[in-house]
């Protein structure tokens, strides 16, 4: 079976930085992945090399079949797609990211349906319908006219996840949706997340939030430097790192919660 | 008390002198707006080179005071083979001149819009034309207009200059009813106020559109 996407070799450079050091990633139909590493590892710029919104400076994305961005000249070698093309491919793409990039200008609803509206064409009535049935799955049917300034944080990420999800993509990418949240906000999207996990909605996750990671991910993959260094089933990467860095940045993530716990833990 | 017979004595002439004014700004104004588009287009869009060039003449512009260049306009102009009437070479001189500050102000506008919002349309797959419509332009409009609203009462002051190109504006008839009637209080009084009360509707409309396209901002949750 083809994968949902499949990434090999993919570089970025930034004038003489490296940012992506070749990366290969596969992701199957249903598969929910979580990238994690610490800031600045790349895994920023690996997604937005997945939906080509930053191209990589080399290497091939494939969403499904297709070749991403690229088509092969008579002669073998790869020229960029024209703009209509790499538009229509990467509809197929959902994006969420980090500050939301809502439209400030239109309300919730109108949000969701814009692009069903503009890439789709579907007429204004299917397009309200489809967007009122999307924002009711991330429970903010009630909330379609409110504009994002009247909304809290939690509440225009889940539009924002509601406006990717209407364009039914094939798969979502995810950076670091929840990064940008008031802490007591994080929970309300990531229920969102875990119920689109469920439903087995192929997801690139890219997240701080290793319990989130280790719930919902099928498999983790762990970046430094601008390469994967692990990549397996929770359990694995988590709990039982062949990497020592891995072993080092899972440590100090939990070590942040483990002097909470130890603090409000009641002494036996 | 203020005789009011040099005014109502010139009515017609000082009439036809204001609606010129309003025509000739107007006018100016379109062509301002035209080249002012077209150069923020080039000069976030262009290929390197027609940036620079773009940049170049905004520079220019923006380095010469308005009246030399409705003067270069009048008396250089010809002797390159170009011969335009004074109305002509003063609406080119200010649709350049104003031009130049229009495109600044479209630009700025257009630069301040967070690169996420383009983004996000790209990452949804819309074409740019629909960008431009319906993302860039509705969150742009809002803060373009107090420059653009200053910028359009500067031009329509400024076609005062053309009287000294004899384009027979406002302040040209005006002139023309002082060496008539020996009553320049009266008439620069009445000319004045004209032009603030004209510019006052030109400030009060901007106003109006402004908040018009803020309106979603400032929503509180």
């Amino acid at each position: 079976m083809t994968a949902a996407l499949r990434a090999q070799g993919i570089r970025k450079t930034f004038g003489a930085n490296e940012v992506l050091c070749g990366i290969d990633l596969s992701v199957a139909r249903g598969e929910i992945i979580c990238i994690v590493g610490p800031s600045g590892s790349g895994k920023s710029t690996l997604v937005r090399c997945l939906n080509w919104l930053s191209p990589p400076s080399q290497g091939n994305v494939w969403l499904g079949d297709t070749l991403l961005g690229q088509t092969r000249r008579p002669d073998g070698s790869l020229a960029p797609v024209p703009a209509r093309t790499l538009r229509r491919q990467r509809a197929r793409i959902g994006m969420v990211f980090q500050h939301f990039n809502l439209w400030p200008h239109m309300t919730a609803i109108e949000n969701v349906m814009e692009g069903p509206r503009a890439v789709h064409g579907l007429p204004k009535i299917a397009a309200r319908d489809l967007a009122m049935t999307t924002l009711s799955r991330v429970g903010l049917a009630e909330r379609g006219d409110h504009y994002p300034g009247q909304l809290s944080g939690g509440q225009q990420q889940r539009v924002a996840i509601a406006r990717a999800l209407a364009m039914q993509p094939e798969i979502l990418l995810f950076d670091e949706a929840t990064s940008a949240l008031d802490p007591e906000l994080v929970g309300e999207v990531l229920d969102v997340m875990a119920d689109l996990a469920a439903r087995r909605t192929t997801m690139i996750v890219v997240t701080h939030e290793l319990g989130f990671a280790a719930a919902a991910a099928d498999r983790i993959v762990m970046m430094d430097a601008g390469r994967i260094i692990e990549s397996g089933p929770p359990r694995q990467v988590l709990a039982e790192p062949e990497s020592a860095r891995t072993r080092k940045f899972v440590a100090r993530t939990l070590s942040r919660n483990a002097a909470l716990t130890a603090l409000i833990t009641p002494r036996v | 008390m203020i005789d009011v017979s040099p005014i109502t004595d010139h009515w017609q002439d000082l009439v036809a002198g204001f609606r010129l004014t309003l025509w000739l700004s107007a006018m100016a104004w379109l062509l301002a707006a035209l080249i002012g588009i077209g150069l923020s287009a080039v000069r976030l869009r262009g290929p390197y080179s027609v940036r620079h060039l773009a940049r170049g003449f905004v520079d220019v512009m923006r380095g010469l005071p308005s009246l030399v260049l409705i003067l270069a306009c009048f008396y250089l102009l010809p002797a390159t083979g170009l011969r335009l009437g004074s109305v002509p070479s003063g609406l080119t001189a200010l649709a350049l001149y104003y031009g130049a500050y229009f495109s600044e102000a479209i630009r700025g506008a257009l630069a301040a819009l967070p690169p996420g919002q383009i983004e996000a349309a790209t990452a949804t797959g819309l074409p740019p034309a629909t960008v431009l419509r319906r993302i860039v332009l509705p969150q742009a409009i809002g803060p373009m207009i107090p420059p653009l609203a200053g910028l359009t009462i500067g031009l329509f002051k400024e076609t005062a200059l053309l009287s000294t190109i004899s384009v027979h504006e406002f302040v040209f008839a005006g002139k023309e009813a002082i060496s008539d009637s020996y009553a320049p209080f009266e008439i620069y009084a009445f000319i004045a106020l004209a032009y603030w009360a004209a510019s006052g509707v030109i400030a009060y409309g901007a106003g109006w559109i402004e908040a018009r396209a803020n309106r979603y901002r400032g929503r509180p949750a």
